[in-house]
Order: C-alpha cells, then sequence, then structure tokens
C-alpha cells in the first residue's frame, strides 16, 4: 500500500476516481424470530439489494426508520452475516465475516455522536487505537503526529488541544468529526456513514456534509450516505437509491430522481421534506 | 388574546464551578389559539426556558428574575392572570395538565413499557381530575387515541407493540387529555424520520384548528417551522434575538444569526448552491462576551456590537423585533432559500 | 424522565470546561467524613499494636473494671484492657475485611465479565456457577468451611468469606457487560480490529470502574460483618485478636447480662463506624460517576424563586471571564 507515511494523508488502493470500489448484488437478511427453541421465520430486513459506490462519489441510500438501509450498511461493513448474496471489494469477493484488509477496506461512521466514543477515555487514545492495530505508527512520536494530521483533516483545530479531551467535554458536532476521524486512521477505500448527520443540529449538518463531500473529491473514497432526508441527498450525493421495505424501489442522479421522481414512496419522501416556507397553507 | 406573557424570565444553573446562566431576560408572548415556534441551537437555552415555564426544572436551575403571565381564554377580562412561577401546592397541580401540558423529546420513551398505553392516558387524567368516573375516563381515552391518530383499538397495546411516531401521538394524547390551553412541546419529532414527524405536525395542526389550544414548539430546526408556524422567535445564547411572523421572516429575515440559520439547510425544491451553515460554535454560557453574543461569527458585526448588548426592541414592521445594532433590512442577496417562489399545495 | 435532567445539565455544561469529576476536591460532607472515620481505623490497623498501652493478652489490672484513667475502655473479666484489644483488633478485622473485599471483588470480575461478554455456553455455565453460590447460605457455608481451618490465619478466613461473597458481584458485572457490549463505541471498536482481550479490559472494563469500587467497598463491609458473626460464634481462629474475637469473649463471660458494656459496646461501634464509613465513601463514587448527583449548593431551592437584584444588561465589567 502506498502512503506517505509520516503524516499518514495517502490513500491506499488501486483505482482512480469513479472505478468501483465497493459492489453487492442479491444482499438479503432476515432476522428470524425466536420463541423458545423454535426458530420462526421472522421478515426480511433487507430483501435482494444491489449496490455500487464508486470512489470519488457519494451514493445516498434514502428510506424511513426500518426500510432496512442501517442494516445494508452494516451487511456492506460485514459486521453482520448476510444470508444471501454478494459483496465485491475492488473486484474480489469478501467472506461472510471481515478479514482485517477488508476492515481496513471499509469502514463506518455511526448515527449516534454520543455513543460512538468511549467516554473513559481521550480522544488522544482513541486516535492512537486504529493507528497502532493496523501499525501505521509504531512510536508515540508516529502516533501523535498522524493524530495531529487526522484532526486537520476534519477541520478540529487547534488539534492539539482536542488530543486530551474526554468526549463529554465535546459538542455533537465535533465528536462526529472525531467519529470520521477514526474511520480515516484506518486508511479505508470506502466509508459507510449511517445517518451521521441525524442527531446533531440543522445548522451544523452542512458543515459535515460539506467534510464528508470533502473527503470523498480530495482522498477518493467511496461514501455511502444513509439517510432519511431527501433534500440532504440531493445537495450532498451524486446518485439516489430509494429504499422502503428491504428493496430499492428506485435509483438514478440526484438531480434526476428529486426533480422527476419515478416512484410514489420517491414522491411521499419529498413531499415530507422541508421546503423551506414554500409549502405553508395560509398566506 | 395573550394566553401566555413570558417577562423577563432569567434562569440560571448551579455548577461546581459557580452559576452558569442558562436564560437571560427572555420576553415571549403567546396568543390563544397560535402556533409559536422557538428556534435555537443545541445549548440556547430553549429547553431551559420551557422547563422553566412549566415549573419543572431539576434542583441546580433557579429562576433569578421575572414572570409567566397565563390568562385563561375562557376567564372574564376582570380576572387577573397568574403568575405560574408564583403557584405552588393544589393550585399548581390544577393548573398543570388542565391549563397548560408539555410532550417533551423522546416522550415516546417515557412511556412505561409494563403497563398498557390506555392506562397511562387513564392515569395522567386521573392525576389531575379526581372528578371523572372510570367509565368516562375510559371513554375519553378511547376518544383521544381515535382524535391523534392511533385508534382506540390500541387501547390495550403495550408500549413495544407501537411505532415510534404512534407512541408519540400517544404522548401528544396524554397532553391533550384535559382540554389544555396552552401546549409546550420541547422537539417532540427530533427523534423520528422525516415523514413520520411530517404527518405528526400536520395531526398538531389539524388539533389544533379543532380544539383551538396554543402551542409554543421549540426546535432546533427552523425549516419545521416555516412550514408550520404562526409566529417564529429565534433564541441564541440565552436569549431571544428575533421575534416576527413566520411569513414576514421568510421573506425578510433581519437577524444575521437567522439568516445564517436560513440559509443552513437545504429545501428540497429551492436551487442547489453551496450550504456553509454558520462558521463557529455558540458560547458556552460562562463565557459569554462583553456585547452581543454572536458578534463573533457575525458577518455583519461592527465595533459598537463588541462593547453592548442589544436588546429585542421593535422592528421596522409590526409584530417584529430583533435585538441587533445592523439588522438587514432588505432580503438578503443569496438567491434560492429567500426568495418567493409560487405557493405550492402540499399533496 | 431521566433525559429531561440530562438535557439541561447538557447545555448548561456546553463549553464549560468540566474536565474529569472533581477528584482531588471533596466538597461533600459525607465523603469527608467516611474518609476521616476510615483513615482513623487504618492509622489504628497499621499502628495499632504499637500504640496499645498494655500487652492485649495480658492480664494487667482488676477483673471487669469499668473504664478509667488507667484503662480506658476498663478491662475484661481476665484483667485484659479493652482498650488494647480493640487496638489490636483493629489489623486483623481490617485485613480480614480488605483482603476477603479484594478477592471477592477480583472473583467477581473474571467471572462476571467473561460470562457477560462471551455469551452462549460459557455464560450459560458461569451464571450456573454464580447462581449456586448465591443461593447456598452464606453464613453456614462459611462456618463449614472455616471448621476445617483451625486456628488459620486471617487470610485463610478472608479466603474462606470471600466464596461466600463474590457472586452478587458477579451478577451484577454480567448484566453490566451484557449491556455495554452492544454499545456502538465496542461494536466501533471491534470493526476496527482489535481484539478481544483489548476489547475486554481497554473499552468495556474502564466503563465498570464505578461498580468494581462501590462493589468493593460494600464486599468488604459484608467480610467484616461475617468474620465477626464468625468469631462471634467461635468458629474459626479466636487466637488471634479482632473486634469479633472481643465480642465472643464478651458473650461468653456474659458480659451483656452483668452490664459490662465497656467491653462490647466499643468493638459493636467500631464495626458499624467502618460499615458507615465505606458507606459514605460510596457516596463519592456514585457522584463521580453521575454528575447530576454531585451536591447543589445549599439555598437553591425547587420553588419559590428568591428575589435578586436585577443587573443592568448593557455592560459588562471589564476582565469579565471569556
Amino acid at each position: 500500500m502506498t502512503d506517505t507515511a509520516s503524516t499518514g494523508t495517502g490513500t491506499a488502493g488501486p483505482g482512480s476516481a469513479g472505478t468501483v470500489a465497493l459492489a453487492a448484488s442479491g444482499l438479503t437478511k432476515s432476522y428470524a424470530g425466536r420463541l423458545g427453541r423454535r426458530r420462526r421465520a421472522g421478515a426480511a430486513a433487507v430483501a435482494g439489494v444491489d449496490l455500487e459506490l464508486r470512489r470519488g462519489a457519494i451514493c445516498a441510500l434514502v428510506g424511513q426508520s426500518g426500510s432496512g438501509k442501517s442494516t445494508t450498511a452494516r451487511l456492506l461493513a460485514l459486521l453482520e452475516r448476510r444470508d444471501s448474496g454478494t459483496v465485491l471489494l475492488d473486484g474480489a469477493p469478501a467472506g461472510t465475516s471481515p478479514t482485517n484488509a477488508y476492515r481496513r477496506a471499509v469502514q463506518m461512521v455511526f448515527q449516534d455522536p454520543f455513543a460512538s466514543l468511549n467516554p473513559a477515555h481521550t480522544i488522544g487514545y482513541h486516535l492512537s487505537r486504529p493507528l497502532r492495530v493496523h501499525r501505521y505508527a509504531r512510536s508515540r512520536a508516529q502516533v501523535l503526529s498522524q493524530s495531529v494530521a487526522l484532526l486537520e483533516r476534519v477541520h478540529l483545530r487547534p488539534a492539539q488541544e482536542f488530543l486530551g479531551k474526554f468526549p463529554h467535554q465535546l459538542s455533537g458536532g465535533e465528536r462526529q468529526r472525531v467519529a470520521i476521524a477514526l474511520a480515516l486512521a484506518v486508511r479505508p477505500r470506502v466509508l459507510l456513514a449511517d445517518e451521521p448527520v441525524s442527531m446533531l443540529d440543522v445548522s451544523i449538518r452542512a458543515g459535515l456534509l460539506n467534510l464528508l463531500r470533502e473527503l470523498a473529491d480530495t482522498q477518493r473514497l467511496a461514501v455511502l450516505y444513509i439517510t432519511h432526508d431527501i433534500a440532504s441527498a440531493r445537495y450532498f450525493a451524486d446518485t439516489i437509491a430509494v429504499m422502503y421495505a428491504g428493496r430499492i424501489v428506485e435509483r438514478g442522479p440526484a438531480r434526476e430522481v428529486t426533480e422527476h421522481p419515478a416512484h410514489e414512496y420517491t414522491r411521499l419522501l419529498l413531499a415530507a421534506a422541508p421546503r423551506g416556507g414554500r409549502g405553508r397553507d395560509r398566506g | 388574546m395573550n394566553v401566555l406573557e413570558v417577562r423577563g424570565l432569567s434562569v440560571s444553573y448551579a455548577t461546581p464551578d459557580g452559576p452558569a446562566k442558562a436564560v437571560s431576560s427572555v420576553d415571549l408572548t403567546l396568543r390563544a389559539g397560535e402556533f409559536l415556534g422557538l428556534a435555537g441551537e443545541s445549548g440556547c437555552g430553549k429547553s431551559t426556558l420551557a422547563l422553566a415555564v412549566s415549573r419543572l426544572l431539576p434542583p441546580a436551575g433557579t429562576v433569578t428574575g421575572g414572570s409567566v403571565l397565563f390568562r385563561s381564554a375562557s376567564d372574564p377580562a376582570q380576572v387577573p392572570p397568574v403568575d405560574v412561577l408564583d403557584l405552588t401546592g393544589e393550585p399548581l397541580r390544577a393548573f398543570r395538565w388542565r391549563q397548560m401540558s408539555m410532550v417533551f423529546q423522546s416522550a415516546m420513551n417515557s412511556l412505561n413499557p409494563v403497563m398498557r398505553v390506555g392506562s397511562q392516558v387513564a392515569d395522567a387524567i386521573r392525576a389531575h381530575d379526581r372528578l371523572m368516573s372510570r367509565a368516562e375516563r375510559a371513554a375519553r381515552c378511547a376518544e383521544l387515541l381515535d382524535m391523534v391518530g392511533v385508534g382506540s383499538g390500541h387501547l390495550r397495546s403495550y408500549p413495544h407493540q407501537l411505532s415510534g411516531g404512534m407512541r408519540q401521538r400517544v404522548m401528544i394524547a396524554m397532553a391533550l387529555s384535559l382540554g389544555p390551553q396552552v401546549v409546550l412541546m420541547d422537539e417532540p419529532t427530533t427523534a423520528l424520520d422525516v415523514v413520520v414527524q411530517r404527518e405528526i405536525l400536520d395531526e398538531i395542526r389539524a388539533l389544533q384548528a379543532r380544539l383551538g389550544f396554543a402551542v409554543l414548539f421549540i426546535t432546533h430546526d427552523l425549516s419545521l417551522l416555516l412550514d408550520l408556524a404562526d409566529r417564529i422567535a429565534v433564541m441564541y445564547a440565552g436569549s431571544v434575538v428575533e421575534e416576527a411572523p413566520a411569513a414576514d421572516l421568510i421573506a425578510c429575515a433581519a437577524h444575521p444569526y437567522t439568516i445564517g440559520l436560513l440559509s443552513s439547510f437545504p429545501a428540497v425544491d429551492g436551487p442547489v448552491r453551496e450550504l456553509t451553515g454558520i462558521p463557529g460554535s455558540p458560547p458556552g454560557l460562562r463565557q459569554l462576551p462583553d456585547g452581543c453574543a454572536f458578534a463573533p461569527r457575525c458577518p455583519r458585526a461592527a465595533a459598537d456590537c463588541l462593547v453592548q448588548r442589544p436588546l429585542l426592541v421593535p422592528g421596522s414592521a409590526p409584530h417584529r423585533s430583533v435585538a441587533c445594532f445592523h439588522p438587514a433590512r432588505t432580503p438578503a442577496a443569496e438567491p434560492g432559500s429567500q426568495a418567493l417562489a409560487p405557493e405550492k399545495r402540499r399533496p | 424522565m431521566s433525559i429531561l435532567a440530562a438535557q439541561p445539565a447538557a447545555e448548561a455544561g456546553q463549553g464549560v470546561t468540566a474536565g474529569r469529576p472533581a477528584r482531588g476536591r471533596v466538597r461533600d460532607p459525607k465523603v469527608l467524613a467516611g474518609g476521616v472515620i476510615l483513615g482513623v481505623f487504618v492509622i489504628l490497623a497499621v499502628a495499632g499494636p504499637y500504640l496499645a498501652p498494655y500487652n492485649p493478652s495480658a492480664a494487667t489490672g482488676a477483673n471487669l473494671a469499668a473504664p478509667s484513667a488507667a484503662h480506658w475502655l476498663g478491662t475484661t473479666q481476665t484483667g485484659q484492657d479493652v482498650f488494647s484489644e480493640l487496638l489490636a483488633g483493629a489489623r486483623v478485622t481490617l485485613l480480614v475485611g480488605f483482603a476477603a473485599g479484594a478477592i471477592a471483588t477480583v472473583l467477581a470480575v473474571i467471572v462476571g465479565v467473561t460470562a457477560g461478554f462471551v455469551g452462549g455456553l460459557g455464560d450459560e455455565l458461569l451464571s450456573l456457577l454464580s447462581n449456586v453460590f448465591l443461593v447456598i447460605p452464606a453464613l453456614p457455608l462459611v462456618i463449614v468451611l472455616a471448621g476445617y481451618l483451625h486456628n488459620a490465619g486471617a487470610l485463610a478466613v478472608a479466603a474462606v468469606i470471600s466464596v461466600t461473597g463474590w457472586a452478587f458481584g458477579a451478577r451484577v458485572l454480567r448484566a453490566q457487560t451484557l449491556s455495554l457490549r452492544e454499545r456502538e463505541f465496542v461494536v466501533a471498536a471491534r470493526a476496527r480490529g482489535e481484539r478481544l482481550w483489548r476489547l475486554v479490559l481497554f473499552e468495556i472494563l474502564p466503563n465498570e470502574r464505578a461498580i468494581i469500587v462501590s462493589g468493593f467497598l460494600l464486599t468488604s463491609v459484608f467480610a467484616v460483618l461475617t468474620q465477626a458473626s464468625l468469631a462471634f460464634l467461635g468458629v474459626g481462629s479466636i487466637s488471634s485478636w479482632s473486634w469479633g474475637t472481643m465480642l465472643y469473649w464478651a458473650q461468653n463471660a456474659e458480659a451483656f447480662t452483668i452490664g459490662a458494656w465497656w467491653w462490647y459496646v466499643p468493638p459493636g461501634l467500631c464495626i458499624g463506624l467502618f460499615g458507615m464509613a465505606l458507606g459514605l465513601l460510596n457516596f463519592a463514587i456514585d457522584e463521580g460517576l453521575n454528575p447530576r448527583l454531585r451536591a447543589v449548593p445549599r439555598g437553591r431551592k425547587h420553588g419559590p424563586r428568591r428575589p435578586v437584584v436585577r443587573r443592568p444588561v448593557v455592560q459588562r465589567k471589564a476582565g469579565a471571564a471569556r
């Protein structure tokens, strides 16, 4: 893997912008209900989903709660075993549980900024772990310089100050940036962001989504942006896939899908999105 | 008529490092049957304001000044308004839920998981109205659940059998059970996804039209209020910085913070342009700067903004007030978010 | 509605540079009291035998003498000085108490955290083990085991006591670990490739510190009481002095009926004070963990507000904290 060892800013892996980094087809997962020892068939959370994530592009997966989008992300990250379907990382098929190489290539950012960081450890400790586990840094000096570089990459300044802080001393937006930095520390090719801004104030969402956009562009990351807010998908994503009841019901370029929705459910999502006051009934 | 008047309310918290001023001298007026939206980022004091008005502050919080005057819409004009902050004991209990009720964020998680939904609503009624018979209560619960769209068939359901949106509707039903004049809602839909959120908000407006109660709706998401509220107040660092009818705010916001908020979320049908949000972050409650609290982040800040704190004063148009020395007087130059587009009927 | 309380507290805390819960600054009088009492006992335990005016086993004075200048707490039936016995006994009592607490806590951590973390068959087996030990009546079991330890040392007694005291802590830790295991930061750490042993030691255990320490304190109290009970019943070693042994001899000599209060009240009182001290210290842990429980300055009451001079909002004093 090529990288700039001193600062850890390089991205690794084959392919320029536009190549398919992660491709999934026929993903299926159902959660069986269990009463006593007998297993009852449960509803399929994900039923035959196909997805393609290209480097340097943001694909938005839009749907309500219960549509299966989070489960899809977990299946893509191999955090859950899929029932059937294939996952190809840079063309190579992946098994049902993640190898170290897969973990290095595919990383996930979670929804809840308050839950994704261990309250007992400093930010510096959090950042040092992936660097050490994957042997990107061996000495304390290397860990320090790479941690600082990571925090700068997510625009947390002054970086040195943040290293010594605990999660409860940071705001929600700052925590989410740390979570992104942690994902970047592993030097992934694919970033799966599961509703990364849903729990943040509306006024700071733009900043974080702009950061994701910037990372996709400059680091050639393939980003999957999961959300229930189709308005933000329209602004930040290149392609949109609309998910309902475990299936993808519509997909296409972001502008196209939002301006000329084909499926009824897409129209429902668009109708529910904020219209900036233009949807008022009264004058 | 004004059913709730908050005048000069200030609240501070006792913390190990000294008092922190969460709310500074806030004035708000809520008219009967009105939907007043209160918008602001996390930490601006809006939840504290809600707790202070509903007398639910935790022990560390104290009201350090101001009054909350309540005037019932059914009272004759001669009856003087009641200061909610002075109520104690039985009058407070009688006031709560019958005159003013609340729905809080994640209230759907406040339902007792081992009790049926119907009995929880009945409990709420029984706590504040001893005179209803059991049969009347049951009938009222069924009526309430039908009214909010959950359906009386769910009277005997447990909370885990209902979705998040349904549970929140149950909480709204509970809040409306005794026909209050004012309902305080603090981020009632934040934990729900956008479709359910829209449904519930439409439901609230429909109920409001039918029952005539006033709503104080607190949220960090200004975009919701733009579509729903009659009037909007914007809060920053513990005080109200702008207050205006919603249509006026959309057309011509005056305070730079409001303008910043308006341009930080994408409307689904506006032109696509760069969204920046507001750079920086709100000040900590103990590190409030001298002068205007927003000045460090304000693109229009001038020297006088750093020295003196602007007070909320009536603006150029009626029913508008703004706390700024250099408010914008014409529509902002940014295209899209503030341009007037033809009215669209919601499907 | 605990979320409600957290929200405004979070708002109030935002921007406030509160670091870790204050460790060095002890504000709460309860914690101070507990710490002082415990400190006194520890000093007694360490220096007691040297400070004792008399040899506790030697017959020094009049039998059953009431407290006087020569014998601060009087004498026993055989003329031994009660005060010296108390000082000497502190060492064994505290040693047994803390040793048993420590052993039981280590056992509880090993069994409980493992059970909670591995799940499946391992969890079932370990849970079965803890359930068995929970159900067996503690005192009879200890008596039986101690019966094999004639004149055994304090540590052996501590080991025996810890056999009965670890199971409750194990159950609590298992439940806590089960809940922590599913927390997002653990899942995220696993997704980043952390090894299992690191997950347990560095991700999960640090979040259970408060429960573990609290368990240790409470188990120590339990151990001291059990040891006193054992000694009182004449089981185990009665040749070394401990507070429990004093009670045994006092009861043996029917001190209760003849009213020799100076013999049985001091050791009983010391045991009680020791338990109280550890209980008070427990508050410190609770408050350290949960900022909402921190002592609120007096005078802040919920209800009618106190009149406050309204400060003009126009100008702030120069040099106000930024």
